[in-house]
């Protein structure tokens, strides 16, 4: 099979900060002590995960929040989902400073537009990371921006101590104290060449998205982070139509996840349904579509599936794989 | 002579009022008052479930290429347009006018193909407004803007394939390479391998 996998860097674990409760930042620096490529902000790094035999255990997406044009370290930020897929679990629970990853060469779906005149930067919650990359950038170009930083306590707002005593421009709304941020208030009077992005949970996206198009706002200049966690759901067969294969789906596992534990190599890229990297031809089956990446009409069509987030609704799905 | 697959090269649509948008600026010069007068008529009217919007549609017309039918435009009774001698003034007009607009205007320009290019080049340097938020309808004759790679002369109207630059005098080739950001084509010389073996021009057509 043809593979589109980046060849991986291998990274130590350097430092580890609990940053509120609930999340950790950890520090990467090259295993072999040589410099790591530069990216732009929004950049994310995908991060493979072995347990204790060497097997792969998960591949999650993490966006980079360290100085993009800092080669020493990369910084990315996890938030402890105790209901997830346990991706989350053993970077908190089982990783330790000293310890061996490895990561993908950055990526970047959530850019900063370089026309812009002026950005506004809209987060929620742990959708603060990509942001914290990219306000480096910015101050370094010298572009205006402004950040609105929503959260529901203190301890769901990660870096909202250090964005506070460096960001002039930033506002913060705590939910559990009745702020909330106002999309229409925010965006009603910017200039022209304004571009907005949002990063945060599907609520906040959609109200950002909506209070844009009722402004009149070009959809070219609305950027939302689309990354989806796979999610659990009832398990499946697929059917690898050229490499006649049969291989079960677990309830917890996406069908890249489970392809890939069978030894294949699939195209992926974001494992997030953003990229469209892995779009696969399905011959056979009903698709319960969960990415950001085909039309409405492909999706309902049943033609297409993007393997790292989308499951079947059929007991088996036969893929032109 | 023509070169298929250069993706570079526009493709124009017509103009068509935008639903979504909360402002309408309309720019043209003298081959795209038709278009224009399309435009504010459907502006005026509402269509596709769009509420009519005559009360914030802006008109700035300058003759330019000509021929001049701004007179058409002052009877036409749907506001007034305002009225330049030549592009540089409409588009410094233009600029005043949005710089004090939102994200919500959109820009709908109609004109020779030398006109919509320098009417979204001033808009996008002087008020950062995008190509997202701009239509362009292409009136008038195909003649097209090209830019002397030699040189860099351009000339905006050059109506055949080969042509002399009027900078420096070489024969020059019309590519399909367009540049968005200088608003031209590329015009190559043609006889550099052979002098003197310049080609019969061509005319664009398109």
């Amino acid at each position: 099979m043809i593979t589109s996998q980046q060849p991986s860097i291998p990274v130590r674990v350097a430092g580890i900060d609990q940053v509120t409760p609930s999340v950790k930042t950890f520090t990467l620096e090259h295993a072999e002590g040589i410099t790591l490529p530069c990216f732009s902000g929004g950049s994310h790094v995908v991060v493979t995960m072995k347990d204790a035999q060497g097997q792969v255990c998960h591949r999650n997406p993490y966006s980079l929040t360290s100085p993009p044009d800092d080669g020493r370290c990369y910084r990315i930020s996890v938030r402890r989902d105790d209901a997830g897929r346990g991706g989350s679990l053993f970077m908190h629970e089982r990783l330790g400073e000293g310890d061996l990853l490895e990561i993908s060469a950055p990526v970047n779906l959530f850019p900063l537009n370089v026309l812009a005149r002026r950005h506004v930067l809209i987060a929620g919650g742990i959708g603060i990371t990509p942001f914290l990359a990219q306000m480096h950038e910015l101050r370094q170009r010298g572009v205006p921006y402004e950040l609105h930083y929503q959260f529901r306590d203190d301890d769901g707002a990660p870096y909202r101590d250090a964005i506070a005593a460096r960001e002039p421009t930033a506002t913060f709304y705590e939910s559990d104290r009745g702020e909330y941020l106002d999309p229409l208030a925010i965006l009603r009077d910017q200039p022209l060449g304004t571009h907005v992005y949002v990063c945060g949970p599907a609520g906040l996206i959609e109200r950002v998205s909506d209070a844009a198009a009722q402004l009149g706002w070009p959809a070219r200049h609305v950027h939302a982070e689309a990354f989806t966690a796979p999610p659990v759901g009832e398990p499946f067969t697929v059917v690898c139509n050229r490499s006649e294969r049969e291989i079960e789906v677990p309830g917890t596992a996406s069908v890249l996840e489970a392809l890939e534990g069978a030894g294949l190599e699939p195209p992926c890229s974001c494992r997030g349904g953003a990229c469209g990297e892995c779009e696969t031809r399905v011959l056979e089956g009903d698709i319960e579509h969960y990415d950001h990446f085909l039309s409405d009409d492909v999706k309902a069509a049943n033609s297409r599936m993007m393997i790292c987030v989308s499951r079947a609704r059929s007991q088996r799905v036969v893929l032109d794989l | 002579m023509s070169m298929p697959g250069i993706k570079s090269k526009p493709v124009y649509t017509g103009l068509t009022p935008d639903p979504g948008a909360c402002q309408h600026v309309l720019a043209g010069e003298g081959p795209g008052t038709e278009a224009l007068l399309r435009m504010r008529r459907e502006l005026a009217e509402g269509n596709d479930g769009m509420a009519p919007a005559a009360s914030s549609v802006a008109l700035f017309y300058t003759a330019g290429a000509g021929p001049d039918r701004g007179d058409e435009l002052a009877r036409d009774g749907h506001g007034s347009p305002r009225f330049f001698p030549d592009t540089d003034g409409l588009c410094q007009a233009l600029n005043e006018y949005l710089a004090d607009a939102g994200m919500g205007v959109r820009l709908y320009v109609a004109g020779s193909e030398a006109f919509l290019w320098r009417v979204v080049a001033s808009a996008r340097d002087g008020v950062g407004m995008s190509e997202a938020a701009i239509q362009m309808e292409r009136c008038g004759p195909p003649a097209r803007p090209v830019c002397c790679i030699h040189c860099k002369t351009t000339d905006p109207a050059v109506s055949t394939t080969v042509y002399q630059c009027p900078g420096c005098g070489l024969n020059l080739f019309v590519r399909d390479h367009f540049s968005r950001r200088l608003g031209v084509y590329q015009g190559v010389c043609v006889d550099a391998e052979a002098p003197g073996d310049v080609p019969e021009p061509e005319e664009l057509d398109s």
